[in-house]
């Protein structure tokens, strides 16, 4: 998960400070993988013990679990290892301790006695969070906009647009690439290239960090007190609507309310979050895939999302469209322009892996196994020739000289390709000169 | 009573209630049943098996019905025994001996491929008697013959021969036909107080001979019997031992109180002393026949104004096309879900285990403190 | 709607916890019995000197709660009281009266105060029984959890069982039912047993659906032991070490006597076990005949495929 990798970057003094927050602790106890919570919880309530004792907590057959889940928790600082023995970062476990025996869970208070008259309900919530990203999105596709000028730094910053030669912003190879991923690991790039805008000018990356942990533990449909804030939170307030994380209707409005994308945010996945069952099911229609691939390699597409759209002609070639429906054609040409591009095909079929249409996943594979091999095969004739600048040499005058040169030159590993019927060699351009003397010294 | 919901579609209550009242089809009288069931299991393997009316063929529909059906039998009367036979070629042959081993008949049903020629009922008949005869009579003694062909090949008269063999013995015959019924199946199920039924599709196929796992009621004069059974312990050491169903070295398994000899699974017959062994579960999943919960009544719920909620599982009634049902004897309310969980799975009403001490002293006759619990 | 079900194999550990605790006033007030005892008596057995009142047993339950809520923003709990004679939801409500929007309690609050406000009133009917009423606090929860799983189809569930009082034989064949009904679907019952014997029928519960059974020894630790073993989810079960139990006694006890049997006689019509031959069943009231039938000597495995006629002699010995 690109959190862990981040925080795996990060300093230990920089870690340090992170888990003197209570939450932060919490959020990150929560995004561990399941074994990793368990091996936590064994070390919550100890000082230390032995690693090797911790061996016969896994059956015979995990250890490789074993292993890569210890190796996560040591890059994560959670654990420190004393000679032999491993213990859980004191920090954290004392404010994980500390949690536990709380039984509120305010982060902060929501008290609406002042009614809020227009409060946006959980729809427009996520309709605002959904529009708010698409934007994002289109400042990729799309040069001319320039709707949000926070996101296009960020962008140029990360390496995903650039200025070309005539001034006008253009995607790169890394923006391609970025535009198919998920939704959160696009949200958790950008807001890593944040956290280093800030860090330049607050000098508080960590603050931030415990900031955006803590807006993941609200409660979805509320509103939250702006005055509660402190001032630098206040200030980030307004970027992160930006981003579509954060509601607020205007700048001076004492209420902020959370979007499911901050309340999903560290657990990578879209959370139902059971307010009630009629969100649930809105949610599940929203969410689900919408592309279902047949073997005769045509693309079925369920959305009337213009974003949507555009991303799949990056690399299927768009025949119809209708009011819910777009229907497409994968061809080579079209494949080809993706690759070109600087797409693999890898990212091709996760990307339609991962918004296949649940119709298509219960009925069998969401991508059919034809296309998926087409597709990288199709990637490999791109690599199937390669280049290099050699040097011929034919007419040898016997065949020892020819058979001594060969050897000579496959000791000096300059060897490309020899034929012996034909007497040819071929060899690298840059052994041109000690071949020639070689043959000139020992065959006159 | 035509209603609509929110929406304004016309909810499928019908639906719901037809379809409830197919899964919950059974009697609750409290009649003597034959627990400890011995079924013989006769499949028609000719080459009509081949045809395709049943998705995909009627042999894997056969199959996957019948491989389900062994599972839910030795799951609902774990003492039982069962023996398959198949029928073809105009002859009889018995590939699997009675036993309560479910993989067992389920890997010799799979391995018999081979489906040609006609059936023949006589000697289908004539094999399931010279296997059940042997039965002790304090057992149930059952044929479940299951025909897809409209001829049958057989070397004399069954109804001057088989018929009055197989009323001797006591023995109930049940068909059920894939194609037509047949006049001489009906008559000897008529003889031999079985059943004889059609099946419509692949889901009536499979709802009508799960029916069949409930025990069915006893005929005629039963002669009841102590049998002798015993409980093993489970051993298990270091040293591997052999044990004499296999005949293999394992490090586990039930020693009988008998003769000592170590079988591997439970329940079975001990090979050196034919002694019955079973554990107290074994017992305890046949208690709920004996034990039935009454079919509950329909509630109307919409009379009255206020939100009522299901008594086990809390679902409010919030919408006019939730069916909800009460218990006869405790009178509470239980939502549709919870109605054939009770009925199909749990065989235990939440309401009548609330107020059991009333409930058990009324109802069931002394089985009040008769449980195979520890006796502190 | 498209229902996808989730497998065994997937790796996250979203589960709903159903909860149900033994508040039996007469286990709890012999437990005040027994430490005031202890703080008597010069010589303490091993568990005398670990025993814990009810409410420190809410603390540490609650601090296992507050700690299960945490792990996912998905898990769900439930809680319910089994007592004397009856069983009730706690978490749930299930007589919400409409909440205040401004005063929305957290769950953990919401179940602290049932806990501690327990409604332990006794019906008349059951004034004379002093056990639990566990089997209807099972059937609910297998009722409740079918109704979360048809909701959350992703959600793995499981039933963590806290007892502190004694098996009641009355309720074996209703609570059996309930342990098959777990066991169709792969439902975990974990036991944590607070009292100082054990308790068969949890040991054949926990057995047969594959879950953890602990006696804490030191019981003054209850929330370490809690924190580190019963909050496996049903993902990690598969990879890591659970405490289970090497052998579970499944023999029988007698009707007559309730003493354990090696060898059993059963009746063939109500199943009831007794130690030694009777002329009637006591259960159901039928006479046994004496007729004993000497079987038939066993022929051979592999029956030929036939065209044989089945023989009728039987040898009957009349006594």
């Amino acid at each position: 998960m690109k959190i862990f990798q981040y925080l795996s970057s990060l300093n230990q003094e920089d870690l340090d400070q992170l888990y003197k927050d209570n939450w932060t602790c919490q959020a990150i106890l929560r995004s561990l993988p399941p074994i990793g919570k368990q091996f936590i919880l064994k070390l919550l309530m100890i000082d230390s013990i032995e690693f090797e004792q911790t061996k016969i907590w896994t059956q015979e057959i995990s250890n490789q679990v074993h292993r890569e889940t210890f190796k996560k928790l040591f890059d994560l600082k959670l654990l420190t290892k004393n000679k032999t023995c491993i213990q859980l970062n004191s920090i954290f476990q004392h404010n994980i301790k500390q949690s536990l025996m709380d039984m509120e869970h305010r982060v902060f208070s929501s008290d609406t006695t002042v009614k809020e008259l227009k409060a946006p309900t959980i729809d427009e919530l996520d309709q605002f969070s959904k529009t708010q990203w698409e934007k994002v999105l289109y400042l990729l596709s799309d040069e001319k906009s320039d709707s949000i000028p926070l996101i296009s730094e960020l962008l140029q910053s990360s390496n995903l647009t650039s200025r070309d030669g005539n001034g006008q912003l253009a995607i790169t190879s890394e923006g391609f690439k970025f535009l198919l991923k998920d939704i959160y690991t696009q949200i958790w790039t950008l807001l890593i290239v944040y956290l280093d805008t800030i860090e330049k000018k607050y000098k508080s990356r960590i603050e931030l960090l415990c900031f955006l942990f803590k807006l993941s533990f609200l409660q979805l449909g509320r509103g939250y007190l702006v005055s509660e804030l402190t001032q630098l939170q206040k200030t980030l307030l307004t970027d992160l609507k930006q981003f579509g994380l954060i509601y607020i209707k205007s700048n001076d409005n004492p209420y902020f309310y959370p979007t499911r994308l901050i309340i999903s945010l560290t657990t990578g996945k879209t959370l139902s979050l059971m307010q009630d069952i009629k969100t649930e099911q809105a949610l599940s229609q929203k969410e689900q895939g919408y592309i279902i691939l047949e073997t005769n390699y045509r693309l079925y597409a369920y959305t009337s999302s213009s974003l949507q759209i555009s991303l799949l002609s990056l690399f299927v070639k768009m025949l119809y469209r209708l009011p819910n429906l777009a229907v497409g054609i994968v061809t080579r040409e079209s494949i080809r322009m993706a690759l070109i591009h600087g797409i693999t095909a890898d990212q091709i079929i996760d990307f339609i892996r991962h918004n296949a249409h649940p119709n298509a996943t219960l009925a069998g594979t969401p991508i059919p196994d034809v296309v998926a091999e087409q597709v990288k095969l199709w990637e490999a004739e791109r690599n199937c020739v390669d280049y290099s600048k050699a040097v011929l040499y034919n007419s040898f005058p016997t065949l020892d000289c020819f058979n001594a040169t060969v050897k000579y030159a496959k000791e000096l590993n300059l060897f490309i390709y020899s034929n012996d019927s034909k007497k040819i060699l071929v060899i690298d351009e840059s052994g041109n000169e000690p071949i020639r003397n070689y043959i000139r010294k020992n065959f006159g | 009573m035509i209603e609509e919901d929110e929406k304004g579609l016309r909810p499928s209550l019908q639906e719901e209630r037809k379809i409830r009242d197919r899964r919950l089809r059974h009697d609750d009288k409290r009649v003597r049943r034959g627990m400890q069931r011995h079924l013989c299991l006769v499949l028609d393997f000719s080459k009509t098996l081949l045809l395709q009316d049943l998705k995909p063929s009627r042999y894997h529909c056969l199959l996957s019905t019948c491989e389900a059906f062994i599972k839910e039998y030795f799951d609902q009367n774990p003492i039982s025994q069962l023996s398959i036979i198949i029928t073809k070629n105009s002859k009889a042959e018995k590939i699997s001996e009675l036993s309560g081993n479910p993989s067992r008949h389920i890997q010799a049903m799979k391995d018999s491929i081979a489906t040609e020629g006609e059936p023949s009922i006589q000697n289908a008949l004539d094999v399931a008697l010279s296997t059940l005869c042997y039965v002790p009579k304090y057992g149930s003694r059952e044929v479940i013959f299951i025909s897809s062909s409209l001829t049958s090949c057989d070397p004399t008269d069954i109804q001057k021969t088989t018929i009055p063999q197989l009323q001797q013995e006591q023995i109930r015959v049940s068909f059920i036909h894939l194609a037509a019924e047949l006049h001489i199946c009906k008559f000897i199920a008529e003889h031999t107080n079985g059943s004889s039924k059609v099946i419509l599709n692949e889901e009536h196929f499979q709802d009508t001979i799960m029916l069949s796992c409930q025990p069915p009621p006893s005929m005629g004069k039963v002669e009841a019997s102590l049998v002798e059974m015993g409980f093993p312990q489970r051993y298990t050491s270091t040293i591997p031992t052999l044990c004499i169903c296999h005949e293999k070295f394992k490090y586990s398994g039930y020693i009988c109180p008998r003769c000592g000899s170590k079988s591997c699974e439970l329940p079975t017959d001990c090979q050196i002393c034919n002694l019955s062994l079973v554990s107290s579960p074994h017992l305890a999943r046949s208690y709920h026949h004996l034990f039935q919960i009454p079919l509950f009544q329909e509630f109307n719920w919409r009379d009255s104004d206020s939100i009522i909620k299901c008594f086990s599982c809390l679902l409010p009634s919030l919408n006019t096309s939730q069916l909800y049902f009460s218990c006869p004897r405790c009178h509470q309310v239980f939502c549709l879900d919870c109605d054939l969980l009770i009925h199909e799975s749990l065989h235990n009403c939440p309401g009548c285990e609330n107020n059991f001490d009333q409930s058990h002293n009324n109802d069931n006759d002394n089985n009040n403190n008769n449980g195979n619990g520890n006796s502190h | 709607m498209v229902i996808i079900e989730s497998t065994d194999e997937e790796e996250y550990d979203t589960s709903l916890l159903v909860i149900i605790v033994d508040t039996n006033i007469y286990s709890w007030g012999n437990r005040i019995l027994q430490m005031s005892n202890k703080t008597e008596s010069t010589s303490s057995t091993k568990l005398g000197s670990s025993l814990i009142g009810f409410n420190t047993f809410v603390e540490h339950l609650m601090v296992f709660i507050n700690l299960h809520l945490m792990l996912n923003q998905e898990n769900q709990i439930a809680v319910i009281s089994s007592q004397i004679g009856e069983a009730r939801f706690l978490f749930p409500e299930p007589h919400q009266s409409q909440s205040t929007k401004s005063e929305q309690k957290s769950i953990q609050n919401i179940i602290l105060g049932k806990l501690l406000h327990l409604d332990t009133t006794i019906k008349e009917t059951n004034q004379e029984s002093t056990s639990s009423n566990f089997s209807a606090a099972l059937s609910l929860s297998l009722c409740y959890i079918n109704r979360i799983k048809k909701e959350v189809p992703i959600i793995r569930p499981r039933i963590f069982v806290l007892n502190i009082s004694p098996d009641a034989s009355s309720q074996y064949i209703s609570v059996m039912n309930c342990i098959f009904s777990a066991q169709k679907q792969s439902i975990p019952l974990d036991t944590c047993i607070l009292s100082q014997q054990d308790s068969t029928f949890l040991q054949q519960a926990s057995h047969l659906t594959n879950g953890i059974y602990l006696k804490p020894q030191r019981q003054e630790n209850l929330s370490q032991y809690l924190i580190s073993t019963f909050l496996m989810d049903t993902y990690s079960r598969k990879l890591l070490q659970c405490p289970t139990l090497k052998s579970v006694d499944y023999r029988a006890t007698c009707f007559c006597h309730k003493r354990i049997v090696d060898i059993g006689f059963v009746c063939s019509v109500c199943l009831s076990i007794f130690c030694s031959y009777s002329s009637s069943c006591s259960t159901c009231g039928t006479k046994f005949s004496l007729k004993i039938e000497i079987p038939k000597s066993r022929k051979s495995l592999s029956q030929p495929s036939s065209q044989e006629q089945p023989t009728n002699n039987k040898d009957k010995v009349e006594y």
